[in-house]
């Protein structure tokens, strides 16, 4: 039986569920796609946790060299769709 | 943001206190300008002399310091009663691990800046006095995008002090 795909929906709601846990006073606010985790003020360390208990929670592994490129969350998501999407090597 | 260290990584820590990660190496794997080709530390700050043992299957890595070579600190820490720093303790466990990840780096792309994150614990049992070869066991662990290193110093096979280290 196959696993049921993630969806960018579902992939999205966990980032935000992760900076609203990680970034402080980002509860209640409405975060978009085409923000930065900068707007919001995370610091890199904080950046770096949000988007490593995103990839263990989706089940994902996108190599850091990779994600050094990813400046707004919209392309955040565009490498864990890819990455989703690519068979495990 | 609540900080937590995570139950794997809790329990190598523990078991850290009582009985040694790797056993001790005897030969040299790494002398110390082979050690200074994989991190940056120099001079004073290299807290490794050689590496004993490396294990890239079990992420483990064993390397020697010379307490010797720490004499400018230990004139003053403290006088009359010289002690290494546990704050030294825990950097040489991390340079240890640092020594294993750039080691075992698959070919390819590399992540060239490696930094230490946090410290997640630290436990210092007896204190390192000169003259000792001090013996520093690491053990290399992935948490997401953070290796983790839990290790500890050990002087006559004796544990003096455990750490574990997050580095990203």
């Amino acid at each position: 039986m196959s696993e049921k795909r993630v969806t960018r929906e579902e992939m999205f709601a966990v980032v935000k569920s992760n900076i609203q846990e990680i970034v402080e006073g980002t509860k209640g606010l409405d975060i978009k796609e085409t923000d930065s985790m900068r707007d919001y003020g995370a610091d890199s360390l904080e950046i770096v946790e949000v988007v490593s208990r995103s990839m263990k929670e989706l089940r994902i592994k996108v190599p850091r060299t990779e994600l050094s490129g990813a400046k707004s969350l919209k392309e955040l998501l565009d490498l864990f769709e890819k990455f989703a999407a690519a068979p495990p090597s | 943001m609540k900080w937590s260290i995570p139950d794997d990584v809790a329990d190598v820590l523990k078991a850290a206190e009582k009985d040694r990660l790797a056993p001790a190496g005897d030969g040299v794997v790494l002398d110390r300008p082979a050690i200074e080709a994989l991190v940056p530390h120099r001079g004073d700050a290299l807290l490794l002399d050689r590496v004993t043992a490396l294990d890239a299957v079990r992420g483990t890595v064993v390397a020697r310091y010379d307490l010797g070579r720490a004499a400018a600190v230990l004139a003053g820490h403290f006088p009359g009663h010289p002690v290494w720093p546990g704050t030294s303790q825990v950097e040489a466990i991390g340079q240890a691990g640092l020594v294993f990840v750039r080691a075992t780096s698959p070919p390819g792309p590399q992540v060239t800046e490696v930094t230490l994150a946090r410290i997640l614990g630290a436990r210092l049992v007896r204190a390192v006095c000169p003259p000792a070869d001090v013996e520093i066991v690491a053990r290399v662990m992935e948490d997401g995008l953070f290796r983790i290193v839990v290790g500890q110093c050990l002087v006559d096979g004796r544990v003096c002090s455990v750490a574990a280290l997050a580095g990203v």
